[in-house]
C-alpha cells in the first residue's frame, strides 16, 4: 500500500496516496457539490465505499485505495451507462441490461436480459461506458426502477417479482409539450441565397422523484429578464399497474422572478427554493464599481433574501450556499475582499501597489424558515497573489475563477466546514472552523506543485473532508494520478 | 498656558478672516459639490440619492480637501518663517510650542470648515434636487433614514481624525522648511510616498491615510444596501490619526525650538 505518513498533528493527522484517474471538478455555487467522474458505492460490502468510475473500481481498504485492489469493470458489448444500488453494478445498454455483483474476488453476473431501451439522442463520446444515473426506487420496496425520459415522457421499467426481469410497465406522459423554438427571421429572397431550416423543437423541464410522488417543474412567463416556474405533482398509484392518480395530482405556480434565479434545494422541507447570482454596477461609487448580489427564496418566490458585495467583475464565487454549521440546511455564504472597504482613492492604491488580498466570507444562517439578517459566522483569509491586481496575474486568474479558497470540506469531522486556502502558487492551508468562526485557527500546511489544482472532497466518505491535488487537465487520460490527503480520526 | 494658547489661536483666526486666500479652498470644495450633479444625476423619482452624497463626499473631501488641507497647512509656519513675522509673534507672551499648538488648532478648525462645507452642501443639493428616504432593496427596508442620517453624522465626526493628522504632518513640514513651497511639496510629497510604499513594505495598518476614507464607508456601503460593521475600522482611524498627531506636533515643537529664528 502507498499510504505514506505525512503530518501527525495534535488535531488531525493526514496520510497521502496518488490515485489515478479520479477527477474532482469545481464547485456549484448553488449546490456546493463537485462534479465528479466517479460515483461511492460500498461494492464488495466491507463496510466502506469503493470508487467506481467508467471504466474501473477503487476498493477501499484501509481508508485508502491501494493498487492492487484496482479491478477493472465488466466489459460491455455496447455502449453501456453505469448505475449502482445497494452494492450491485448496473450496465444498461441500448438493448440490454446487465446486473453484476463482486464476489469473491470477480464479477458475478446477476442478471443479463434484452431490454429495449427508449432512443436516446446519440452520445458522441468514444467512451463505451459512462456513469449515469437511472435508478430510483419509486415505489419504496428496496428494489430499484430504471426511469429513462425521452419526448414522449417518463418510462418506468421495474423488475417482475416472479421471472425477476426488467420491463417497461409504464409512460408517464407528463412533460410539457415542444415548443417550436424561435429562429431567426430566415431569407427567402433572392432565391440562391434562400434557407429554410426545419423548424425546432424543444422542452425544458426538471423532474424528481419522492417516495411514490413524481413532480415535474417546468418554466412558465419566461422573459428575457424574468420567468416563473410550474410544478405538478403527481402521485403513483398503489400496487403494480404503475398509473399515474390524476385525482392526486396537484399544481403550484410562482409568482415571477429574476431570470437568473435557478430551482434548488437550500433545505429539507418539500417547498423547491430558488436562487441565484448576478452582478449589478454601483450607484454610490465614484467609479463602476462591481457588485455582486446573491439572491435565494425560500417560500417559492414570496419573499427574497437578497446579500449585495462589492468584488471583482470576473470573480467567480466559490460557492454562495452551503451547510457551514452542519445543521442540514445550506446557509448563504457571501464573498467579498477588504479591499473594497476602504474607499475609491485607497482602492486604487491596492490595485496598483498591494500584492496581498484579504478575502473576506460571511455566512448568513439559515435559520426559521430564513436567513439572518447580519451574518452569523464571519472569516477572512489572506492570499498572496505574487503581483499587484492590475497586472493579472496567474495567481489574481485563479482567484477570480474561485480555484484558491475552498470551504466545502469538514475535515476533522465538527459539523463545521473548514477553509483551505491556496496562500501562495505552492502553498495550501487549512484553517478550522468552530461556531461563531469560520477558519482562522491555522491547522495545517502542505506544499503543493504550482500548477496543479486544489480540490476538496470526501474521496473515501467517511464524513471528513480530504485534500485533492491534481494536475491540469485531470479529466484526460494519460494524465498522472490526483495525490489525495485523506483525513484522519484526532491523534491522542 | 491653556489661555496663553486660545489668545494665539484667536489672534490665529483673526488673521486667517483677514487673509484673502483663506477662503480659496472652501470655495473649491463647496464648487466641487454643486458640479456634481453634472456627473451625478439625482432627481425626485422615489429612489433614495444617499449615493449621490456617498459619490461626493470622499471626492471632495478626501482627496480635493485633504489637497488643499495640507498646502493650507504647510503654510502655517513656513510664511511666518519666510516673512520673519515670527519674530514679532514671538515677542507677545507666547512660547515656541504653543505657538505650534495655536497653528495646529487653526489647521483643525480649517478641516473642520471643510467638512461642514462639504457635509452640508451635500446634503442640502441631494434634499433639494433627490430624496432622502430609507435605503430598500429587494422590497425589504434595510436602512432608515435615522440610520443613514446616522451613520453619515458619526462618519464626519471620524472622518475628522485622519484629517487632524494630514494637518498635523503638514505643520511638521512647515516647521521643517522655511520656504512655504517647500513645506507644501514635502506634505503632498510625502503623502503620495507614503500611499506608495506603505503597501509594499506591509506598513499599511500603521499609515493614517489608509484610513482617510474610512469613515465614509459605512454610509456608502449603506446607501448601496451593502452592510458593513464599525468595527475594528474606527479603533484604527483613531487609533492611527492620533498616534500621527501626536508624533508629529512634538516633532514640529521640537524643530522650532532648535530653530535660530535670527537667522
Amino acid at each position: 500500500m502507498m499510504c505514506l505518513p505525512l503530518l501527525c498533528l495534535a488535531a488531525l493527522r493526514f496520510t497521502s496516496q496518488e490515485i489515478p484517474a479520479v477527477y474532482v471538478g469545481v464547485v456549484d455555487p448553488l449546490t456546493a457539490e463537485a462534479a465528479t467522474n466517479f460515483v461511492q458505492a460500498d461494492l464488495d460490502r466491507d463496510g466502506a465505499d469503493d470508487l467506481v468510475l467508467a471504466g474501473m473500481v477503487l476498493f477501499q481498504e484501509a481508508g485508502g485505495f491501494p493498487p492492487e485492489r484496482r479491478v477493472p469493470l465488466p466489459q460491455p458489448d455496447a455502449p453501456a451507462d453505469i448505475d449502482v444500488w445497494r452494492g450491485a453494478l448496473y450496465l444498461r445498454s441500448q438493448n440490454s441490461l446487465a446486473i453484476y455483483r463482486w464476489t469473491q474476488g470477480g464479477w458475478e453476473t446477476v442478471v443479463g436480459q434484452p431490454l429495449s431501451w427508449p432512443a436516446q439522442p446519440p452520445d458522441l463520446s468514444e467512451e463505451k461506458r459512462r456513469l449515469q444515473r437511472y435508478l430510483h426506487d419509486v415505489d419504496g420496496n428496496g428494489d430499484p426502477e430504471l426511469i429513462a425520459v425521452d419526448p414522449a415522457g417518463i418510462h418506468v421499467f421495474s423488475r417482475n417479482q416472479e421471472s425477476e426481469v426488467y420491463a417497461e410497465r409504464a409512460v408517464w406522459r407528463i412533460l410539457p409539450p415542444l415548443d417550436l423554438v424561435q429562429e431567426e427571421q430566415q431569407q427567402l429572397w433572392p432565391a440562391p441565397r434562400r434557407r429554410l431550416l426545419f423548424p425546432a423543437r424543444e422542452m425544458s423541464a426538471r423532474f424528481f422523484l419522492q417516495a411514490n410522488r413524481i413532480s415535474v417543474l417546468s418554466q412558465d412567463l419566461e422573459t428575457a429578464s424574468s420567468r416563473g416556474y410550474v410544478r405538478t405533482d403527481y402521485s403513483v398509484a398503489a400496487g403494480q399497474a404503475w398509473e399515474l392518480d390524476p385525482a392526486a395530482s396537484s399544481t403550484q405556480a410562482t409568482p415571477s422572478m429574476p431570470a437568473f434565479l435557478r430551482p434548488c434545494r437550500l433545505n429539507n422541507d418539500d417547498v423547491i427554493d430558488y436562487a441565484g447570482g448576478v452582478w449589478q454596477e454601483s450607484k454610490a461609487s465614484a467609479y463602476p464599481l462591481p457588485v455582486y448580489e446573491t439572491w435565494a427564496t425560500l417560500d417559492g418566490g414570496a419573499t427574497f433574501k437578497v446579500v449585495r458585495e462589492p468584488s471583482f467583475q470576473r470573480l467567480r464565487p466559490h460557492c454562495s450556499f452551503l451547510d457551514v454549521d452542519g445543521d442540514g440546511d445550506k446557509d448563504l455564504v457571501s464573498e467579498s475582499a477588504t479591499l473594497f472597504q476602504g474607499g475609491p482613492r485607497e482602492m486604487i492604491a491596492q490595485l496598483l501597489t498591494r500584492s496581498v488580498l484579504d478575502h473576506v466570507l460571511r455566512v448568513y444562517a439559515q435559520e426559521s424558515g430564513g436567513f439572518s439578517k447580519a451574518p452569523a459566522v464571519e472569516g477572512q483569509v489572506r492570499i498572496n497573489l505574487d503581483a499587484a491586481p492590475y497586472l493579472n496575474g496567474p495567481m489574481f486568474q485563479r482567484y477570480q475563477l474561485g480555484e484558491l479558497i475552498n470551504f466545502t470540506g469538514d475535515f476533522n469531522g465538527d459539523g463545521w466546514k473548514d477553509v483551505v486556502v491556496r496562500e501562495e502558487p505552492e502553498r495550501v492551508r487549512l484553517f478550522l472552523s468552530a461556531p461563531g468562526r469560520l477558519g482562522g485557527a491555522l491547522e495545517t500546511t502542505w506544499s503543493v506543485p504550482g500548477p496543479a489544482d486544489i480540490r476538496v472532497y470526501d474521496i473515501n466518505h467517511d464524513g471528513r473532508g480530504d485534500l485533492l491535488v491534481q494536475p491540469k487537465q485531470a479529466q484526460q487520460a494519460q494524465t498522472p494520478g490526483s495525490l489525495v490527503y485523506f483525513s484522519r480520526e484526532e491523534a491522542s | 498656558m491653556t489661555r496663553r494658547i486660545v489668545q494665539a489661536y484667536l489672534f490665529e483666526m483673526y488673521k486667517v478672516i483677514h487673509y484673502k486666500y483663506s477662503a480659496m479652498g472652501p470655495v473649491l470644495v463647496l464648487i466641487a459639490v454643486v458640479c456634481a450633479p453634472l456627473l451625478y444625476p439625482i432627481s425626485k423619482d422615489e429612489v433614495s440619492d444617499y449615493g449621490f452624497i456617498a459619490y461626493i463626499t470622499p471626492v471632495a473631501l478626501n482627496f480635493l480637501g485633504f489637497l488643499l488641507l495640507l498646502i493650507y497647512s504647510a503654510g502655517l509656519v513656513s510664511t511666518e518663517l519666510a516673512s520673519g513675522t515670527i519674530r514679532q509673534v514671538l515677542i507677545r507672551p507666547v512660547r515656541r510650542h504653543e505657538f505650534v499648538l495655536a497653528k495646529l488648532l487653526n489647521g483643525m478648525t480649517y478641516a473642520l470648515l471643510l467638512t461642514l462645507i462639504v457635509g452640508a452642501s451635500s446634503w442640502l443639493l441631494a434634499w433639494l434636487l433627490g430624496e432622502l428616504m430609507g435605503v430598500t432593496y429587494g422590497g425589504e427596508l434595510l436602512f432608515t433614514r435615522e440610520e443613514m442620517s446616522n451613520a453619515y453624522l458619526l462618519g464626519l465626526l471620524l472622518s475628522l481624525a485622519p484629517q487632524w493628522a494630514g494637518v498635523a504632518l503638514a505643520l511638521m513640514f512647515s516647521s521643517f522648511f522655511r520656504s512655504p513651497m517647500t513645506a507644501a511639496s514635502g506634505a503632498v510629497g510625502g503623502w503620495i510616498l507614503i500611499d506608495l510604499v506603505k503597501y509594499p513594505l506591509g506598513i499599511e495598518r500603521f499609515v493614517f491615510s489608509t484610513y482617510l476614507e474610512k469613515p465614509w464607508a459605512v454610509f456608502s456601503s449603506r446607501s448601496e444596501a451593502i452592510a458593513l460593521d464599525w468595527f475594528p475600522g474606527v479603533w484604527y482611524v483613531l487609533g492611527t490619526s492620533f498616534a500621527v498627531m501626536a508624533v508629529c506636533t512634538a516633532l514640529a515643537i521640537v524643530a522650532l525650538q532648535r530653530r535660530n529664528l535670527s537667522a
